[in-house]
C-alpha cells in the first residue's frame, strides 16, 4: 500500500514535470471583455516592484517612474519616438535664444482626482516644492530655476540661472505636477499618504505589497482613456510574471522578456511582443585610476581583446544595439560615425608588449614590473545572469591576451560600495573592473556626467576616468553652446575623444523586449527607449 | 543482506560520481568553459545535451559539475555536521550541566541570526569564493542539527547498557566516541543527505536570493542558468535542468542508501 | 527556573544590541533609498543633509540610543522604502506569513512525522525502501524549482489555481466564500513548502523510531508480553517523538521568516519577501525591527521547549551531576 503510494509520489512528480512542457491548452483569459466602444473595461498588468504610493517622493524605481506617469502628469512628455512633445500645455510654447527663458500656457480643463482645477500656482508650487525634497532627480531640476513667474492667466514663465538646452527634456518632461493644496502643510512630502495627481488614471486603491487599482479619469482634459479600470498586481518574480502572461491571466507587464522565450510567446495566438530600441547601456567599468588601468595604452588593449558585437549577439540575439567607443548609442542624431570596436586580439597583444608586460608565468598570464601576474577582479551582481555571463564571455575573451580576470559575484549593493561609495564619485572606489549599466543615455548629458573629470559636472564618472582633451572641451566648448547644431558638434568632439582613450568598454544596448496580450486589448504602443504601460496605450486615438 | 545490497549499490552510485568528478576531463567531450557552439541549441550534433546560454556544452558542464557540486556539498555539510556532532553530543552527554547550558545558549544564539543579512556581512569579509560561501553555509546551519543531536543524545544516554559501562567505570570520551556515535550515526548521515544537498544546491539557491555566486560550474548553478535562462517555458528543461537535477538526486539517494544499510533497527526481531 | 529566565533575558538583550548592528554591519548605505534612483543629481552636501535628517551621521553610540528609545516606546518609524509606518507593514505581513508557515509547518510535520515513524515500523519486514527512496528523491528538488513547476502546472496551465497574491484582489468575498479564496491561494505555496520540508522531519523521525524501537525499555515491555500495538503506541512512538518535537519548536521560531523564495513566486504578501527587500533596499529601521522580532520569536519558542522539554522527556530529568 504504502509502496505504492511512494511510486504514486514519483510518477506525479515525473508526470508533473512532464506536462510542464505539454502543448498549451486555451488558457480562459479570465478578463472582463465586456468593453464600451472602445477598449476592454479591465485589464489586468503585472507591476514588477511595489512602488509605494506611486507619488513623486515615494516611488523607489524606474518601474514606478512608468505606472506613475499614468496618475501624475508631466508639463511635456516623450512621444512614441522619443521627441519631446507639449503635453499639459498648448504647442505655442516658447523658449528663448539662450534657452534659459520658458514660457508657456497650460491647456484649459485640467483637475486634480479629488476635483479640485489644476491652476498655474500648482505648477509654479510643484517645482519649488522639490526643491526642499529628498528625491534627488526632482531636486536637481527644482534647483536648476531661478524664478518662476505667473503671467496673466494660465501662463507661466521659468527663468533658468543657467543656460539649459536640455531643459524641456531632462526637467519639464519628469516633473510631476502636485496639488499645492495637499502638499503645502507637509515640508516631508514622503510622508503624503494620498496620491492625487492629474493624469489620465486615478490610483483608487493601494494595498502595500499587494496591488495597485487605477481607474481611468473620465473627464480627462485630452480624453477619457480606453480602458476604465487597471488592475496592477505587484508580481516581483519574472518566471511568474512570464506564465501568468502565456496563460493569458496578465495582459501586459512593466518588465522585459528574455530573447529565449519569444519563440514561445510569438506561437501563442494574441501574444504580441514589442521590440524597442533600448537606451539602458551595459559596460564594463575600468578603474582608471588603478595600475595598470591607468595607462591608456592598456585600456586600449583592452578595447581591443574585448569582442563586444560577439559577446553582445551571444546573449540577445539580433535583439541589441553594440556598443561603440563613442558611448553613445549609434541612432542618436549626435552619435559620432566609425566609432565601432573592432575585435583585434592580435593588437592587444602587441600593445601589451610594448607596455612592457611580455614575460608570462606558467598558466600563460602576463607579469608586471615587480614580476606579479596581471590578474584582476570583476565585480558583478549576483542577481543578474545576463552580466554574470558577458563577465565570463570576458574574462575567457582576456585570457587569450594573457590577463586573468576572475568574475566576482557579490549581492548588489555590496558591488555598489566599493564601485561608487554613497554615490558619490568623489568618495574614490576600490575595484578593478565592474560590470555596470545605466537606467538610460539618452540625455545629451549624459556623455559629460559620465566622463568629466571635474566630478561637479562628472557625477556618473565611476570610472575615475581623466582626460585633459575631454576637460577642455567641456570647460571650453560646451560652455558656450546655444543651440542643437553646437551641441551635437560638440558631442562629437567629445566622443571622438573617448574612443581615442577609452575610459570603459561600452558592450551595448539590450532592446526593450514586452510581451502584450492584444486579444485582450489592441491599443497598446511601443514607446522607443519606454515602456508599452504609458499614457499612449490608453489615449484615445 | 538486504542491507548490504542497499548499501553496495549507494556505496556503488557515490563512487560512480566520485569517479565521474575525478576523470572529468578526460571523460567531457568539450572544455565546459569555451564557447563551442552557437547558444541554446537542442540536443544533437556532437552536444549529447545541448548548449547553454553562452554556447558552453552542457554535457561537458554536467561532468565538471561533479567537482564542484561534490566539494561544495561535502566541504558544507563537513562543516556543518563536525560543529553539530561536537555541539549537540556535548551538550547532550552532559545535559542539565553548566556545559549543556553554555553551548546551547550559543546555538540559541546562532538560531537568531538572520540568514539574508548574515551570509551578506560575512561574504563581504571573506571575499565571496564559492568555498568561501560553503563554509558561510556550514557555519549557519549546524544548530538545528545540534539540537536535534543533543536531544538523540540525551535518550542514548538513558540506555541501560550505556548506564552499565558507565558504573564499570569507562570515561565520558570512552563512551560518546565509541557508543554514543555508533547510535547516532545513521541520523549524522540522515542529515548528511539534507546538508549536502542545500550545500550543493547553494549556488542556486544564494543567487536566487542575490547573494551568491554561481560562477563555477556546477550542477547548481547550471540549474540557476536555466532557471533564469525561462527553460521551463522554451523547453529546455529536459536537458539543462532535469540531468543536474538528477545528478543532485542521485547523490542523494546514494547518501540515503548508505544510510539506510548502516541504521541498527533492521536486523532486531527481522525473522 | 528565575535561573533559566534570567539567561534567556540575557540573550534578549545580546540580540536586542545585534540588531542594532546588523544592518550597519552591510556595505553600502541606505543614501540610495532615501534619495531615489538618481542619487548622483545630489550634491554631497546635500546627501549628507538627507542623512542627518534620519540622526544616521550621528555617532554610534547615540543611534543605539535612539534606536533602544524608539524600540522600548514602540516609536518604530517609518520605513525608509517603503515610507510607511513599521508596525503596519510587519503586522500585516505577519499575518500573511503566520498563516502559510502555520499551516505548512502542521502539514509537513505530520506528513514527514507519520512516513517517517511508517517506515521506520515496516522496516523489520523490509517493505520500507520504496517510501525511504520517494521521500529523498521528492526532497532532493530545488525549492525554487518545485515552486515554479507547481506554478506553470497547475496555475498557469490548467487554471486550477491562482498564481498570484494571498487571496482574490479584485473580487470581493465575504465569509465562507473568502475562507475558500485564502485557501485556494495558499495551496501551491503550502504544497512547495511541504515537498521541500517534509525529508527533515521524514529522517529524524525515522531514525528515533527505529532506534528507540530497540531501546531496552521497549524490549522489556516486549517480553513484558504488553500487546505489539500498545508497545509502537506508548513507549516507541511517544519517546521517538522527543527529536521530532526539538525540531517542531525550532521551526515555531521561524514562523515569522517565511520562506523568500516561496513567497516570491507566488508573490505572496509576507514577511519573507518584505524582510529581503529591506536589507537590499538597506532599509535600517525595518531590517532593525522585523529581524528583531523573528529572533524574539525563535528565543521565545527556544525557551518554551526548553520548559516543555521536562514534561515530554523523562529522560531530561536525570541530572548528570
Amino acid at each position: 500500500m504504502k509502496q505504492r503510494l511512494s511510486c504514486l509520489l514519483l510518477a506525479g512528480l515525473l508526470g508533473l514535470s512532464l506536462s510542464a512542457c505539454a502543448p498549451q491548452g486555451n488558457a480562459d483569459p479570465g478578463q472582463s471583455q465586456s468593453a464600451g466602444a472602445d477598449g476592454p473595461e479591465t485589464l489586468t498588468i503585472a507591476v514588477t516592484k511595489d512602488e509605494n504610493t506611486l507619488a513623486p517622493f515615494t516611488y523607489v524605481s524606474s518601474t514606478g517612474l512608468t505606472v506613475n506617469r499614468l496618475v501624475y502628469d508631466t508639463l511635456f512628455t516623450t512621444d512614441t519616438d522619443n521627441n519631446v512633445i507639449p503635453w499639459m500645455v498648448s504647442d505655442d510654447y516658447q523658449v528663448d535664444a539662450d534657452s534659459r527663458v520658458y514660457t508657456f500656457s497650460l491647456l484649459p480643463g485640467q483637475k486634480f482626482h479629488d476635483g479640485t482645477p489644476l491652476t498655474a500656482e500648482d505648477v509654479a508650487f510643484s517645482f519649488r516644492y522639490c526643491a526642499g525634497q529628498n528625491v534627488a532627480q526632482l531636486r536637481k531640476i527644482a534647483n536648476q530655476i531661478e524664478d518662476i513667474e505667473i503671467l496673466e492667466g494660465d501662463t507661466l514663465r521659468f527663468t533658468l540661472k543657467e543656460s539649459n538646452i536640455n531643459f524641456l527634456r531632462d526637467g519639464l518632461c519628469t516633473m510631476r505636477i502636485i496639488s499645492k493644496a495637499i502638499y503645502e502643510n507637509e515640508p516631508d512630502g514622503t510622508l503624503v499618504t494620498e496620491s492625487v495627481g492629474s493624469g489620465m488614471y486615478r490610483l483608487a486603491e493601494y494595498k502595500p505589497g499587494q496591488y495597485y487599482r487605477l481607474e481611468a479619469v473620465g473627464d480627462y482634459f485630452r480624453g477619457a482613456p480606453r480602458v476604465r479600470v487597471l488592475q496592477m498586481p505587484i508580481i516581483e518574480d519574472p518566471s511568474a510574471v512570464q506564465q501568468s502572461l502565456l496563460s493569458g491571466e496578465l495582459a501586459a507587464a512593466t518588465s522585459t522578456v528574455g530573447t529565449e522565450v519569444l519563440d514561445a510567446f510569438r506561437s501563442k495566438p494574441g501574444m504580441t511582443v514589442f521590440a524597442s530600441a533600448g537606451y539602458s547601456p551595459v559596460m564594463m567599468n575600468i578603474n582608471c585610476g588603478r595600475a595598470p588601468m591607468d595607462q591608456s595604452a592598456f585600456r586600449e588593449a583592452l578595447a581591443c581583446a574585448v569582442d563586444v558585437s560577439g559577446i553582445m549577439h551571444t546573449l540577445y540575439g539580433d535583439y541589441c544595439s553594440v556598443g561603440t567607443r563613442g558611448l553613445v548609442r549609434s541612432d542618436l542624431p549626435y552619435a559620432a560615425e566609425g566609432l565601432d570596436y573592432t575585435y583585434d586580439p592580435g593588437r592587444a597583444d602587441t600593445l601589451l608588449d610594448t607596455l612592457g608586460y611580455t614575460e608570462k608565468n606558467a598558466v600563460g598570464v602576463r607579469l608586471d614590473e615587480s614580476g606579479a601576474p596581471l590578474s584582476f577582479e570583476i565585480l558583478v551582481y549576483a542577481n543578474n545572469p545576463l552580466r554574470l555571463r558577458m563577465a565570463e564571455l570576458i574574462s575567457q575573451q582576456l585570457r587569450q591576451v594573457g590577463l586573468d580576470l576572475r568574475v566576482k559575484a557579490m549581492e548588489m549593493d555590496t558591488v555598489d560600495a566599493y564601485v561608487w561609495p554613497d554615490f558619490e564619485v568623489s568618495k574614490g572606489r576600490d575595484y578593478d573592473f565592474a560590470m555596470w549599466g545605466w537606467g538610460s543615455s539618452i540625455s545629451p548629458d549624459y556623455l559629460v556626467n559620465l566622463c568629466a573629470g571635474d566630478y561637479e559636472s562628472g557625477g556618473d564618472n565611476v570610472c575615475g576616468y581623466r582626460s585633459d582633451a575631454f576637460d577642455a572641451v567641456v570647460d571650453g566648448a560646451l560652455r558656450e553652446v546655444r543651440n542643437m547644431d553646437q551641441m551635437e558638434d560638440v558631442l562629437r568632439q567629445l566622443q571622438e575623444i573617448v574612443a581615442e582613450d577609452p575610459p570603459l568598454i561600452n558592450l551595448g544596448y539590450p532592446d526593450s523586449l514586452q510581451v502584450c496580450n492584444t486579444a485582450l486589448y489592441g491599443g497598446w504602443k511601443s514607446m522607443k527607449g519606454g515602456n508599452v504601460v504609458n499614457v499612449f496605450s490608453f489615449l484615445p486615438e | 543482506m538486504r542491507n548490504k545490497l542497499v548499501g553496495g549499490i549507494g556505496a556503488g552510485l557515490l563512487l560512480l560520481v566520485v569517479l565521474t568528478a575525478v576523470f572529468a576531463p578526460v571523460l567531457a567531450p568539450f572544455d565546459p568553459s569555451a564557447v563551442s557552439a552557437a547558444p541554446l541549441l537542442p540536443p544533437g550534433g556532437g552536444h549529447l545535451l545541448g548548449t547553454n546560454d553562452i554556447g558552453q556544452d552542457i554535457f561537458s558542464e554536467l561532468l565538471h559539475g561533479a567537482r564542484s557540486s561534490l566539494l561544495v556539498g561535502g566541504l558544507s555539510a563537513a562543516i556543518s555536521l563536525t560543529l553539530a556532532l561536537a555541539v549537540g553530543m556535548l551538550s547532550g552527554w552532559f545535559a542539565g550541566t553548566w556545559l549543556d547550558r553554555l553551548l546551547m545558549k550559543l546555538t540559541a544564539f546562532f538560531l537568531t541570526l538572520p540568514f539574508i543579512p548574515a551570509v551578506i556581512v560575512l561574504a563581504a569579509f571573506s571575499g565571496a569564493g564559492t568555498a568561501g560561501m560553503a563554509v558561510i553555509l556550514g557555519v549557519l546551519s549546524w544548530p538545528e542539527t545540534a539540537r536535534v543531536l543533543r536531544a538523540q543524545t540525551i535518550q542514548i544516554r538513558a540506555r541501560d547498557y550505556l548506564q552499565s559501562i558507565r558504573a564499570m567505570g569507562a570515561g565520558d570520551w570512552y563512551i560518546l566516541t565509541r557508543h554514543v556515535l555508533r547510535e547516532l550515526l545513521p541520523l549524522v548521515l540522515y542529515q548528511a543527505v539534507l546538508r549536502v544537498k542545500s550545500g550543493i544546491l547553494m549556488e542556486s539557491s544564494m543567487s536566487f536570493l542575490g547573494l551568491g555566486t554561481p560562477l563555477v560550474k556546477s550542477w547548481g548553478s547550471m540549474i540557476f542558468y536555466a532557471q533564469s535562462r525561462n527553460a521551463l517555458i522554451t523547453g529546455a528543461w529536459v536537458w539543462w535542468v532535469i540531468p543536474p537535477g538528477l545528478c543532485i538526486c542521485l547523490v542523494c539517494l546514494a547518501l540515503m542508501m548508505i544510510s539506510y544499510s548502516l541504521e541498527g533497527g533492521g536486523e532486531e526481531g527481522s525473522a | 527556573m528565575k535561573k533559566r529566565a534570567l539567561h534567556y533575558l540575557i540573550l534578549v538583550a545580546l540580540v536586542v544590541v545585534v540588531n542594532f548592528f546588523i544592518p550597519r554591519l552591510l556595505p553600502g548605505s541606505p543614501i540610495g533609498t532615501l534619495v531615489g534612483e538618481n542619487a548622483q543629481d545630489m550634491t554631497a552636501a546635500e546627501k549628507m543633509g538627507v542623512l542627518d535628517a534620519y540622526h544616521l551621521n550621528d555617532p554610534l553610540p547615540l543611534q543605539f540610543a535612539y534606536y533602544l528609545r524608539d524600540l522600548f516606546t514602540l516609536n518604530w518609524g517609518v520605513s525608509f522604502s517603503r515610507r510607511l509606518p513599521i508596525t503596519q507593514l510587519i503586522s500585516s505581513a505577519a499575518g500573511w506569513t503566520l498563516l502559510f508557515t502555520c499551516v505548512s509547518l502542521v502539514l509537513y510535520t505530520l506528513i514527514g512525522t507519520l512516513l517517517g515513524a511508517l517506515s521506520a515500523l515496516r522496516r523489520r519486514r523490509g517493505r520500507d525502501l520504496p517510501l525511504v527512496l520517494g521521500t529523498t528523491l521528492a526532497g532532493s528538488i530545488p525549492p525554487f524549482w518545485i515552486a515554479l513547476l507547481l506554478l506553470a502546472v497547475f496555475g498557469a496551465q490548467l487554471g486550477w489555481l491562482p498564481t498570484y497574491g494571498a487571496y482574490s484582489m479584485w473580487q470581493d468575498y465575504h465569509g465562507l466564500a473568502r475562507a475558500l479564496d485564502v485557501c485556494r491561494h495558499l495551496a501551491l505555496p503550502v504544497l512547495a513548502m511541504v515537498v521541500t520540508s517534509v525529508l527533515r522531519y521524514f529522517t529524524t523521525a525515522r531514525y528515533s523510531v527505529l532506534s528507540t524501537m530497540c531501546a531496552d525499555y521497549v524490549r522489556m515491555a516486549r517480553l513484558r508480553g504488553v500487546p505489539q500495538g500498545r508497545v509502537t503506541l506508548f513507549y516507541v512512538l511517544r519517546n521517538a517523538l522527543i527529536p521530532v518535537f526539538t525540531m517542531v519548536m525550532m521551526d515555531v521560531g521561524y514562523l515569522l521568516s517565511g520562506s523568500v523564495l516561496i513567497e516570491a513566486v507566488f508573490s505572496y504578501p509576507g514577511l519573507g519577501t518584505l524582510m529581503a527587500n529591506a536589507v537590499s533596499a538597506r532599509d535600517y529601521p525595518l531590517i532593525q525591527y522585523s529581524f528583531l522580532l523573528s529572533s524574539l520569536l525563535t528565543i521565545a519558542a527556544l525557551f518554551l521547549a526548553d520548559l516543555l522539554y521536562r514534561r515530554v522527556d523523562p529522560a531530561m530529568e536525570v541530572d548528570h551531576a
